[in-house]
């Protein structure tokens, strides 16, 4: 495939993107405080400070996830057969040093002369493949945050409009939900074998540094997913309660 | 009417309105109900009547529980 037809692929998917994203999002409410039609919960101040707080994240996760490709594609044209110029990435590793075995360093008042831990490792973008990996990790992960800060919204909207005990809440949460459990038992493999390949790759002239893959599952997240999928039942039990509650004359 | 028949408890609202001569409307003010809620349960919408709205209808009606509410077998 040449770089022509690749350009103009990358570009249809984007503008599909686009225009999916602007049917998609409520962008008329941005910003919008209290309106004739909406009594009721928006004079409750924390409600609408959480609107205002996910208006704010919807435009700047939007921005992110439309800003990523244009980066991307200038960049994959700008760039000459022979790299010469690149930006850093930060890529998550482990790393363990052996004082011991490093000639003139010593660590005094430890009883072990061994460090561990897990951290950031800068490399530039010379290397392709950690530059597409890169690239392909932060769109996805601007499209799930975009995507969970548009159902977190249209909650706020049916909260706004009196009617939270709607059929789409319980759906919502638990959608919120799986793709939180999803990325974050994902992400962990992302970083143990397409950052672990890179990692590999970097040598030292010293036997006492050792760079190996970061595996770190976010344990919490994963039970916030859980939990927001409880909710969701929970939620879905409200909703026939209140439906009793309303036919009851 | 054998035990495996789906009923239904029917609320014999429009004719009692005719019988006493009264309008929805008027119903509506003297118990007390939205004509929303009373059409909910004219149409037979309503999932249940609490017994203060019961007494309000008999009351108003000048009639017995019994009279407005009926059991029927659901027609498929």
């Amino acid at each position: 495939m040449n770089t022509l037809s690749f350009l103009s692929i990358t570009l249809l998917v984007y503008a599909g993107l686009i225009i999916w994203l602007f049917k998609q999002l409520k962008f008329k409410q941005i910003w919008q405080g209290p309106t004739s039609h909406n009594t009721g919960a928006i004079k409750s101040p924390l409600t609408l400070f959480v609107k205002r707080t996910l208006d704010f994240f919807l435009i700047l996760f939007l921005l992110i996830s439309l800003a990523i490709p244009v980066i991307a594609v200038v960049m994959a044209i700008s760039q000459s057969d022979v790299p010469t110029w690149g930006i850093d990435i930060g890529i998550f590793s482990g790393f363990k040093l052996n004082l011991a075995e490093m000639s003139g360093v010593e660590a005094m008042g430890v009883r072990n002369q061994e460090f561990s831990g897990k951290g950031l490792v800068s490399i530039d973008t010379s290397n392709l493949y950690a530059w597409y990996l890169f690239v392909v990790i932060s769109q996805i992960s601007a499209l799930v945050a975009l995507y969970v800060t548009n159902q977190l919204r249209n909650m706020v909207f049916s909260l706004l409009s009196n009617t939270p005990f709607n059929n789409e809440n319980p759906q919502r949460i638990k959608k919120i939900g799986i793709v939180i459990i999803i990325w974050n038992i994902i992400n962990p493999l992302v970083q143990y074998f397409g950052w672990g390949s890179v990692v590999n790759d970097i040598t030292f002239n010293n036997t006492g540094i050792q760079l190996y893959p970061a595996f770190e599952v976010n344990v919490i997240a994963v039970l916030i997913g859980l939990m927001l999928l409880l909710l969701s039942g929970l939620l879905k039990e409200a909703k026939i309660l209140k439906e009793d509650q309303e036919l009851t004359i | 009417m054998d035990s495996e028949t789906e009923m239904q408890i029917k609320i014999n609202l429009d004719l009692l309105l005719v019988m006493k001569k009264m309008s929805l409307t008027e119903l509506s003010e003297k118990v007390g109900v939205t004509m929303a809620n009373l059409s909910v349960l004219k149409n037979g919408k309503a999932k249940a009547i609490r017994f203060s709205t019961l007494i309000a209808i008999c009351k108003a009606l000048e009639c017995q529980p019994g009279d407005v509410l009926g059991l029927e077998a659901i027609d498929e």
